[in-house]
């Protein structure tokens, strides 16, 4: 383990080197970068794009260079300085970026596979409750006990308080005890058990569960369309090749045998993102 | 006499019985000795192993509840642990379940069920012992408002409706600001009771309102002792813990061998003693027997025949070699007094000189055949005297004259017959007694006697030695004198007519 967190580390360095060398030769354009967040360790993250890489590789005819960012920020920087030619980052962060520089160019949102096998490029915040709550409507929820996951969780807390707030009831005094169960199944577990009175949660898990499971449980509120990760480009980039890597993208499809690779790409609203800016 | 026979035989009986008792008093003492050292040396034995049995369960029932209070320690360093937190504290603050399951789950053991954190408002944030179950209200608890009112509680108290030990403590965010209760609990259950007693010989019950529970299903404890147990009193009314034994199996049987040794010492007494009496009843009562023999000899019941008889009889009996030793003593002891009243009564009827019969014999013989004569008998007598004896003395001397005189006795005993007596009357007189013998066959007899005397030639002696006798034939109401006058007279009669003589007075 220690070895790969040192090899991880002597890549990361590498790369920001040969960025440097990248920025200094201008002209240089034969190999294009693609960078990601470090959500996952450098061998899964490379793993997980390998399919696209070498399908980008013989489509373009470049050669392209795989960097996984040092942190969140480091990463907008260096998309801004235009070091990087494309990235893959998280929804919230393209919101954010959007906030800065509208213009800044939307390739294709990713699309991933589901413990079901099912395709998707977004998922759902679920607000429920047990089938025989008597909790009918959002202004139900004043005084229930309330399970979300994680304080930094799209749809396991931020997502539902804003629907909440959007139905007229503040979260955070108009509710009932608030509990923290971190993962998404435990809020199904918990409203079993009638420790809490309503959850949020990933409609994954709860198209996951089995149909007695599901029977016992009435979807109260279901969110807009979440998008997962989005593949931007460097304003720097020419326009020409951004429509073409555009394309190459919208058309790609992974081999249905690697599910713990990226499945393929769509097209979303941009108002999808920006949503996300108004949830907390 | 009579004043010293009838007592005689009272003063045996006495002795007797006194011998008895002594015995029988002096063995049951010996026997009673043994006894009570018998029973000194096992209750004593018994006191070292009850003191060794009570020392153990001393120990054991330190060690119970030295168990006991390690278990309250557990609680308080788990709660302790736990407060000092700070993610404990967050996640208190935060209702943050996930966390706080995390954390209490890895405390959880066999001598911790159950871990709850509990908001200010009495509400569960969090169970270790069951992820998903919480957020309901236990603010009516005793032990949730002991924590909150007084910061900490230990004690019995129900938890999700299991009697337990409880310790709750309240926590504090900054050692301050009350933010949260945590319960650290053990239910009181069988496992648990067990897990006190195990490896000891000890049983602990505990009781309350709601149940009883034991390690053993025997009901009752024998030395039974409540366990010291430093709790705060709590809702369960009447809690406590007692631990003792169920069986004193140890100490019973020491108790058994002790009985048994007791009954059995007992028995063996008893039968000593009865083993003894009839012992001693059955060699006094041959001694006895024994003794009643000589009584009865020297109190002239029986004579010494008599005596040597009955102790023969004894000795032939099935008696006790002692006793039997003690006979055969006796009977020759008896031999020896009969053989000297023999010589004895001997030597007082017989004349010494001549060996025959001397006055006092004849006469009683004289008595005893005038006493037959009244049935029937009939006898004669003959008074024979030496012609001129004097004569012989003087020219002789006395002991040519003793030689005559042993000669002439001699002589006549050699003509007598066995039943006939022949005496001794007194100088160089004689009397011979002739039972059944009419005055014919006496004067035969007289006549042979006088002629063997008379044709005898003495050794020391030259000259022919002569007699004169008398004979006299038993009449009718005759006494002693009457008929010795008789035979006195004819003998005068054969002096007169020329001594050498046999004359009769019919």
């Amino acid at each position: 383990m220690e070895e790969t967190g040192l090899n991880m580390k002597i890549k990361q360095f590498l790369s920001i080197v040969f960025l440097l060398c990248l920025s200094l030769f201008a002209n240089e354009k034969q190999k294009l970068i693609l960078a990601v967040n470090p959500y996952k360790t450098t061998p899964e993250l490379q793993v997980l794009h390998a399919e696209l890489i070498d399908y980008l590789e013989k489509a373009l005819k470049r050669e392209i260079v795989f960097v996984v960012s040092k942190d969140y920020n480091n990463l907008i920087t260096l998309i801004e300085q235009g070091s990087v030619d494309i990235a893959s980052i998280s929804p919230k962060l393209f919101a954010t970026l959007r906030l800065k520089d509208p213009t800044i160019p939307y390739l294709a949102s990713i699309k991933f596979a589901d413990a079901q096998g099912n395709v998707r490029s977004s998922y759902r915040s679920l607000i429920v409750t047990l089938s025989d709550s008597s909790i009918r409507t959002f202004a139900d929820l004043k005084g229930k006990s309330f399970g979300f996951t994680d304080v930094d969780s799209t749809s396991g807390y931020l997502y539902p308080r804003f629907m909440m707030r959007q139905n007229g009831i503040d979260p955070a005094k108009e509710l009932g005890k608030i509990y923290m169960l971190k993962k998404h199944p435990k809020v199904i577990q918990a409203l079993l058990e009638k420790s809490i009175d309503v959850g949020a949660l990933y409609d994954g898990i709860y198209r996951g569960l089995s149909n007695a499971e599901q029977k016992k449980i009435r979807i109260l509120a279901t969110s807009e369309e979440i998008p997962h990760d989005v593949m931007i480009a460097s304003k720097q980039m020419d326009e020409a090749l951004v429509t073409k890597i555009r394309a190459l993208l919208l058309a790609f499809h992974s081999t249905p045998s690697s599910s713990s690779s990226i499945a393929g790409f769509e097209e979303k609203s941009l108002f999808l993102y920006d949503r996300l800016r108004d949830l907390e | 006499m009579s004043a010293s026979t009838k007592p005689s035989n009272e003063p045996l009986k006495y002795h007797y019985m006194k011998l008895y008792s002594k015995i029988l008093f002096l063995t049951i003492t010996q026997l009673a000795a043994i006894f009570l050292f018998g029973v000194y040396q096992i209750q004593s034995l018994y006191l070292t192993q009850k003191t060794a049995f009570d020392q153990k369960n001393l120990i054991q029932s330190d060690m119970i509840q030295k168990r006991f209070e390690e278990k309250l320690e557990a609680l308080q360093k788990t709660a302790q642990i736990l407060t000092n937190s700070q993610e404990v504290i967050t996640g208190i603050i935060s209702n943050d379940t996930d966390m706080l399951y995390n954390w209490s789950k890895l405390f959880l053991s066999s001598s911790i069920d159950k871990i709850h954190f509990i908001d200010l408002d009495g509400t569960i944030i969090n169970r270790g012992e069951s992820e998903f179950r919480f957020a309901d209200d236990v603010s009516k608890r005793f032990y949730v408002q002991q924590a909150l009112q007084n910061d900490t509680f230990l004690g019995i108290d129900l938890v999700d409706g299991e009697e337990c030990l409880v310790y709750a403590k309240r926590v504090k965010q900054y050692g301050q600001k009350p933010i949260g209760i945590i319960s650290v609990a053990l239910i009181i259950d069988d496992a648990l009771l067990a897990s006190m007693v195990q490896g000891t010989m000890m049983n602990i019950a505990y009781h309350s309102e709601h149940q009883t529970l034991a390690t053993t299903k025997d009901q009752g404890l024998i030395n039974a002792a409540s366990l010291h147990v430093m709790l705060q009193a709590g809702s369960i009314k009447e809690a406590s813990f007692n631990i003792g034994l169920t069986s004193e199996e140890e100490l019973s049987a020491l108790k058994e061998a002790r009985t048994n040794f007791f009954i059995g010492i007992g028995f063996a007494l008893i039968i000593l003693v009865l083993a003894l009496h009839f012992i001693l009843l059955k060699h006094l009562r041959e001694y006895k027997a024994l003794a009643q023999v000589l009584i009865d000899f020297y109190e002239d019941r029986l004579d010494i025949k008599e005596v040597m008889s009955t102790i023969k009889q004894t000795t032939k009996e099935r008696t006790t070699p002692e006793v039997k030793k003690i006979a055969e003593a006796l009977f020759n002891m008896s031999q020896k007094v009969a053989d000297t009243q023999n010589a004895l009564e001997l030597l007082s009827s017989t004349d010494q000189l001549t060996n025959l019969s001397n006055r006092r014999k004849l006469e009683e013989y004289l008595e005893q055949k005038l006493k037959e004569s009244d049935r029937g008998g009939f006898f004669c007598v003959v008074m024979i005297d030496i012609d001129r004896f004097k004569t012989i003395n003087d020219t002789y001397g006395h002991e040519i004259g003793d030689h005559v005189l042993i000669h002439i006795a001699h002589l006549m005993r050699e003509s007598i017959r066995t039943s006939d007596l022949l005496g001794r009357w007194g100088g160089e007189e004689f009397l011979l007694i002739l039972p059944q013998t009419n005055l014919e066959g006496a004067l035969i007899m007289a006549e042979q006697i006088r002629a063997k005397v008379y044709h005898f030639t003495f050794e020391h002696y030259p000259q022919r030695v002569t007699m004169s006798l008398g004979v006299a034939q038993f009449h009718k109401d005759d006494t002693p004198n009457s008929i010795l006058r008789r035979a006195d007279n004819a003998l005068y009669r054969a002096k007169n007519d020329g001594r050498n003589r046999v004359e009769y007075e019919d």
